[in-house]
């Protein structure tokens, strides 16, 4: 009895735990919430407060797709800035590193080698299931043309556009660091 | 006085022994001896700026000014931080200077001994009144040091195996490499660390605090 309960409670649960993956590739479904009629979900969103004469600003986030997707393009309100586009950080190649240096940490020499350029980027694949973080030093989105300093405590809108899913407006905190 | 009395007095004396013994090696230690390791990059043959002089033009009243030119070398028993960026960096920069920024925060009277040089590897834009308020929004005590010369920068960037690159694309944008490290400096121009970029504060602040209470001693 106590077994068979037990099978029917997991059984349950695993329908429910099924039961948004489903909804949220069928938009027309009545019983999902907003959330749900979006497969991207966007969290930690949150902008580093700009430096006096700063002209440039960045944006990162955690991008999180319940399906496979592909944002391609980033926009920002012209009351904050010109334009806004995704970047990366990569390395420009070039090595100095010496390696008689008592190194920290694999990842230590990785960076400390050569030197690093950003890149605008035509989108980046967000795979469906996982996280995707924008973070310094690595992926963001660059504002570009600062109409005026991002202040802390400031909120303002970053449209996040995905191939699949469309326009996702993201309200993005101004802070000293990451939250 | 019973033996069992003069057995806690021998108790009691042990420890004090032992913290003499510790306060005598401490200051027996000088600037040779780190007993707490740094977390950044400690070459064995020290990379070495004294003689290495950028183009300053710091101006600002909270700080004196000193002449056109700054060597890359510390004031007596305090330490400078060395960065190679430039003010329209979006990520890398702005991250590195606060994650200084707030190690210095947390270093309190002490960061009164740290002073940030900011050289720019773009100077062409950034230009002295730019750099000024930039390097100014992350601390007090700074040198803005605005190359001159190709010839000027590419000498400062060697001293620390740094480097840069500044391309103008053809549609009109500009693109800037440059290696990310920051580097402090004593006060006769040895480099005693060097930090890789996302260092964190942690790390950078205990560096700090190591370096100055050796420099103290």
């Amino acid at each position: 009895m106590t077994a068979r309960t037990g099978w029917i409670r997991g059984a349950v649960l695993s329908v429910m735990i099924a039961l948004p993956l489903v909804a949220c590739d069928d938009d027309s479904s009545s019983g999902t919430t907003m959330e749900m009629s979006s497969p991207i979900e966007i969290a930690g969103a949150w902008a580093r407060s700009s430096p006096m004469m700063a002209t440039m600003g960045a944006a990162y986030m955690t991008i999180m797709s319940t399906d496979d997707d592909r944002l391609v393009a980033a926009a920002v309100d012209s009351s904050i800035a010109d334009h806004a586009e995704v970047h990366e950080v990569v390395m420009a190649g070039g090595s100095d590193a010496d390696m008689s240096m008592d190194m920290g940490s694999a990842t230590t020499m990785a960076m400390s080698a050569g030197e690093m350029v950003m890149r605008e980027v035509e989108g980046i694949d967000i795979m469906g299931g996982e996280m995707f973080m924008l973070k310094p030093g690595g992926y963001h989105v660059m504002i570009i043309d600062l109409v005026a300093p991002l202040e802390i405590g400031q909120t303002f809108d970053v449209t996040l556009t995905f191939e699949k899913a469309g326009a996702v407006i993201v309200p993005v905190e101004v802070r000293e660091d990451a939250p | 006085m019973s033996p069992e009395c003069r057995g806690r007095q021998s108790r009691l004396l042990v420890p004090i022994v032992v913290s003499l013994l510790g306060l005598v090696g401490a200051v027996g230690c000088g600037g040779d001896q780190v007993a707490r390791p740094l977390t950044g990059i400690v070459r064995d043959d020290p990379l070495r700026s004294d003689g290495i002089t950028v183009t300053d033009v710091t101006d600002t009243g909270a700080y004196p000014a000193d002449d056109d030119s700054f060597e890359l070398v510390a004031r007596p028993g305090s330490l400078l931080v060395v960065y190679f960026g430039y003010t329209q960096c979006p990520d890398i920069c702005p991250t590195t200077l606060t994650e200084i920024r707030t190690a210095l925060r947390r270093l309190g009277d002490d960061a009164t001994r740290v002073d940030l040089a900011m050289i720019t590897v773009d100077p062409e834009r950034d230009t002295g009144e730019i750099l000024n308020a930039y390097v100014g929004s992350f601390t007090e005590q700074f040198h803005a040091l605005r190359p001159e010369s190709d010839d000027e920068l590419r000498t400062a960037e060697a001293a620390f195996l740094a480097s840069s690159s500044v391309t103008r694309l053809p549609d009109g944008t500009v693109e800037v490499g440059h290696s990310v490290n920051s580097y402090v400096v004593d006060e006769n121009g040895t480099v005693l660390v060097e930090w890789p970029f996302g260092h964190g504060v942690d790390n950078t602040a205990h560096d700090l605090e190591v370096m100055l209470d050796t420099s103290a001693s």
